[in-house]
C-alpha cells in the first residue's frame, strides 16, 4: 500500500525508536506536520518558542539520555536557526538528527520564497547531511541518519526533504540499519596494545587516568570504575568527563583544565605516565601544548583516529571503544600501592581551598552570596541526585567544580563550544527524556536571556524544570577577563535583567528572588517542591572570580590560585 | 617546512562530496594546487588526486579528518618520490608566431599534434610537470592562444586498494 513521504518519515522515526520530537512548523514541513496528528499517541511533539531552542532541547535529550535527540523545522529561517545548535552538537559529539522541510524540488537554487541551501551550510558542523528530494529515499535515508548519529563517535546528521517528496506516495518497508561500505564506527580493540598498555602501568609510579566524555558515550562506567579500582591509579575528569564516575569517588583527583582544581593540572607535568582514555587534548585542558605533561609517557585511548597526535603527540594510541579497551585492560591490571603519589594531590586540594578561602566574600557585603556557595548549597539540598543543566560562563565553571554529582550523565553542559543560550532548552530537552528526575538549570543573567523565549515551551508543555539564575548584573566571565588582562575596562559586560519574578509569574511559573544567605535553604527548598516550573533568581557578588586559572598560553604548571 | 605532497582519496560518488574535501583543506589555509577526479576501479567509488603543499604533521591530521568524513573509503598520502605521475596540458598555436619549426618543437619535447589548419594548431603533450613547463618555456608566448593543464594523476609506486569494510 501506498503511503505519503510526510507518513514514512513519522513510520522511520518511530521504527528507529523515537519518542520525543523538538519542533517549529512552517510552510516547507506542513506536510510532515499534518501527519504527525495522526501519530500523537506514538511520538510526543513538543513545540519550541525558537528553532535554536529545538536544536538545545535534542541536544540535552540526547547528553542525558544517550538516545538520538530528534528535531523538526522548516525551510530557509528554520534551517539556519539550527545552526549554532548543530555546531555545538558536533563539537560535543552529541547524536542528533535534525530534519528540515525544503522547497519543492524544481525550485531547489532559485531564491524560492523561505529557501537556503542548508546542505552547504552545514556541511562542515555535521557528521553526516544530505536532501532527499524522492519519497523513495526517506526510508533508507532516515535510518543510515540514525546510524550516523549514534554510531562511533557520534555527531548531528541534518537531513533535508524537500516539500514534493513529503507529498508524493511510495511503498514503504522498513529499513534495517545500513552496512555503509566507506564507514567503520567500531574499531576491533588490539590485545597486544593493551598487553603493551600494562607493561607500562607496571614500570609507572606516578600515573594519571585523564578521563573524558567518551567513556559516558561508549556507555562504560562500571568498567572505567572497575578499572580505576582494579589498578589503583588516580584519575582525573575532563569537563564533560564528570558524573561519569561519583564525584566523591575516592581515586577522584579532581577536573582537569583551565578552571580546574590545581592538583590535577600541576601533577599532569610530574607524572611519568598519563592514560587518556576518550578524550581529545582541547586546548582548555592543555593549556601552552609545548609544556604539557613533559615527563609523562603518554597512551591515548579513542575511537577516533584522527585525535591520535592531532594536538599532543603520544607513545601509544590505541583505537578502540573504552568498553572494549577497559574491558580487557580489566582482566589483566591488579593493584599498585601509589600513597605516596596520591598524597601530592590531597596537598594540592589543601593548598587549593587555604587559596580561595581566603579570597571568599566578605559576609558583611550588600550581596554576600558567591556561586561556590550557591551550588554547594544546591548539591547538599538535591543530595547529588538531580541532573544539572547548565548555561555557558563562570556559573557553569562553579557548578562543574562544586556539585557533587552522583550519576552518570547528570551534568549537561556546552564543553566545546561553549555556547550562551544552551541552558534553559537544553534542560527543557532533559527533564523530557527524564520525566521522573529533578533537573536543575543553572545559569546565568546573560546565558538566560540568550533563549528567554523557551520559559513559554515550559509553560506550554508543562516541563518541570527548576530554573536558577546566579545573577552577579555582569556578563562575568569576560569581566573576569577584563578585570585580569584588560586593566578592569569593562567593555560592554556590564548587563541588565528584567525581573525575573514577574517574568515567571507571566509565563504561569512559581518565582522567588534571593540575595541573602540565610533565604538560601528555604527557596531552594522551596523551588524543588514545587509542583511545577520554578524560577529562582539568586543575586550574587557582582565582582567575584572563578580560581583556579590557566590564562591563555600558559602551562598546566603554571594554573594560578588568585 | 612545508612539502608537496600527493593525495589519494577513495569517495561514494555523492553530490556534495568534492565540497566536504575542500573544506577540510580550506579550513586550515591549505591552497589546492590541483585536483582530479574520475571514477575508480571499483564501481561507484570515484578517486582524487590532490596535489597540496604542507608540513609532514599537518598533512597526516588533514588525511584524519578526510577520511573521517561518511562517504571518504580511504586516504592515502605520498611523497613526490613515491609515486609514478603524469599531466596532461594542451596548446593551441599561432603558427605565424612560431619562430622554429613546429616539428622540430614537438620532437623535443614529445608533443603530439591533435588538429591543424593553415593558421594554427592545437598540440598535447603528456609529461611530468616540468616538462610540460619546458615545453612552455620554448613556446613563444605571443604564439600561444590558448592553455590548459589536466592536473596531476598518480598512481603509487608500491600500489594501494580502495580499503572497503
Amino acid at each position: 500500500m501506498k503511503i505519503s513521504g510526510a507518513e514514512i518519515v513519522i513510520k522511520s522515526l518511530l521504527h528507529a525508536g523515537v519518542e520525543h520530537v523538538f519542533g517549529y512548523p512552517g510552510g516547507a514541513i506542513m506536510p510532515v506536520y499534518d501527519e504527525l496528528l495522526n501519530y500523537t499517541d506514538q511520538l510526543e511533539h513538543i513545540l519550541v518558542r525558537h528553532e535554536q531552542g529545538a536544536a538545545f532541547a535534542a541536544e540535552g535529550y540526547a547528553k542525558a539520555s544517550g538516545k538520538v535527540g530528534v528535531c523538526f523545522v522548516t525551510s530557509g529561517p528554520g534551517g539556519t536557526n539550527l545552526i549554532t545548535g548543530i555546531a555545538d552538537s558536533m563539537m560535543d559529539s552529541t547524536p542528533i538528527v535534525c530534519i528540515s522541510g525544503q522547497v519543492v524540488s524544481h525550485l531547489l537554487g532559485t531564491d524560492a520564497f523561505q529557501e537556503t541551501d542548508i546542505i552547504d551550510v552545514c556541511a562542515p558542523i555535521t557528521k553526516w547531511c544530505y536532501q532527499i528530494t524522492k519519497a523513495d529515499e526517506i526510508a533508507e535515508v532516515l535510518a543510515k541518519a540514525f546510524y550516523i548519529a549514534k554510531s562511533g563517535r557520534p555527531g548531528p546528521v541534518l537531513i533535508d526533504i524537500t516539500k514534493n517528496a513529503q507529498i508524493e506516495s511510495t511503498e514503504y518497508e522498513p529499513q534495517p540499519e545500513p552496512k555503509i561500505r566507506t564507514y567503520r564506527p567500531t574499531p576491533h580493540c588490539d590485545d597486544q596494545q593493551i598487553d603493551q598498555l600494562v607493561r607500562m602501568i607496571e614500570k609507572a609510579h606516578r600515573p594519571l587516568i585523564l578521563m573524558g566524555q567518551g567513556i559516558q558515550l561508549s556507555g562504560a562506567e562500571k568498567e572505567f570504575q572497575e578499572f580505576v579500582e582494579k589498578s589503583g591509579i588516580p584519575f582525573a575528569s575532563t569537563l564533560l568527563g564528570l558524573s561519569t564516575v561519583p564525584s566523591d569517588h575516592i581515586l577522584n583527583m579532581g577536573m582537569l583544565g583551565m578552571h580546574g582544581n590545581y592538583a590535577p593540572n600541576v601533577m599532569t607535568n610530574e607524572a611519568d605516565l598519563l592514560i587518556a582514555i576518550g578524550m581529545r587534548f582541547d586546548d582548555r585542558v592543555t593549556g601552552d601544548i609545548k609544556r604539557y605533561a613533559t615527563e609523562a609517557t603518554k597512551v591515548h585511548i579513542d575511537i577516533d583516529k584522527s585525535e591520535f597526535n592531532k594536538n599532543v603527540a603520544v607513545d601509544l594510541a590505541i583505537h578502540a571503544d573504552a568498553k572494549e579497551a577497559l574491558q580487557k585492560l580489566n582482566t589483566r591490571v591488579h593493584k599498585k600501592d601509589y600513597s605516596l603519589w596520591i598524597s601530592e594531590f590531597e596537598k594540592g586540594y589543601e593548598k587549593e581551598q587555604i587559596e580561595l578561602k581566603a579570597h571568599e566574600i566578605d559576609p558583611k557585603s550588600p550581596l554576600p552570596l558567591s556561586m561556590r556557595k550557591v551550588v554547594e548549597k544546591i548539591s547538599e539540598i538535591s543530595e547529588g541526585e538531580a541532573i544539572i543543566v547548565t548555561d555557558v560562563g563562570q556559573h557553569q565553571m562553579a557548578t562543574a567544580r562544586y556539585y557533587e554529582f552522583k550519576n552518570s550523565r547528570t551534568h549537561i553542559t556546552s564543553g566545546g563550544a561553549g555556547t550562551m543560550g544552551f541552558g534553559l532548552p537544553a534542560a527543557i530537552g532533559a527533564k523530557v527524556a527524564n520525566r521522573d528526575k529533578t533537573v536543575i538549570l543553572v545559569a546565568g543573567d546573560g546565558g538566560i536571556q540568550m533563549n528567554i523565549q523557551e520559559l513559554g515551551t515550559i509553560m506550554q508543555s508543562k516541563i518541570d524544570v527548576k530554573v536558577v539564575i546566579l545573577n552577579n548584573h555582569f556578563l562575568g566571565m569576560v569581566r573576569q577577563w577584563q578585570e585580569l588582562f584588560f586593566d578592569k575596562r569593562y567593555s560592554f559586560t556590564e548587563i541588565d535583567s528584567p525581573d525575573y519574578v514577574m517574568l515567571a509569574k507571566s509565563y504561569g511559573l512559581g518565582g522567588n528572588s534571593i540575595s541573602q544567605p540565610e533565604n538560601l535553604d528555604a527557596a531552594i527548598t522551596e523551588m524543588l517542591n514545587h509542583k511545577g516550573s520554578f524560577v529562582l533568581e539568586i543575586k550574587v557578588a557582582k565582582e567575584d572570580n572563578v580560581f583556579p586559572m590557566i590564562p591563555s598560553g600558559a602551562s598546566v604548571s603554571e594554573i594560578r590560585l588568585k | 617546512m612545508a612539502t608537496e605532497y600527493t593525495l589519494s582519496v577513495y569517495t561514494e560518488n555523492t553530490v556534495g562530496i568534492l565540497g566536504r574535501l575542500c573544506d577540510i583543506f580550506s579550513r586550515r589555509k591549505i591552497n589546492i594546487d590541483s585536483i582530479t577526479a574520475m571514477e575508480s576501479e571499483t564501481p561507484g567509488l570515484y578517486r582524487f588526486t590532490i596535489v597540496v603543499k604542507a608540513t609532514k604533521s599537518l598533512i597526516q591530521k588533514i588525511a584524519g579528518q578526510l577520511e573521517k568524513q561518511i562517504d571518504v573509503a580511504s586516504v592515502n598520502v605520498f611523497g613526490r618520490d613515491e609515486i609514478d605521475y603524469k599531466e596532461i596540458a594542451m596548446f593551441k598555436i599561432d603558427l605565424s608566431k612560431l619562430e622554429e619549426d613546429l616539428m622540430q618543437t614537438l620532437k623535443a619535447s614529445d608533443a603530439r599534434i591533435l588538429s591543424m589548419d593553415k593558421s594554427f594548431a592545437t598540440i598535447e603533450i603528456i609529461g611530468l610537470d616540468n616538462e610540460i613547463d619546458i615545453l612552455r618555456k620554448s613556446l613563444p608566448v605571443e604564439s600561444v592562444v590558448d592553455f590548459v593543464r589536466s592536473g596531476r594523476i598518480a598512481l603509487a609506486k608500491k600500489g594501494q586498494v580502495a580499503n572497503l569494510v
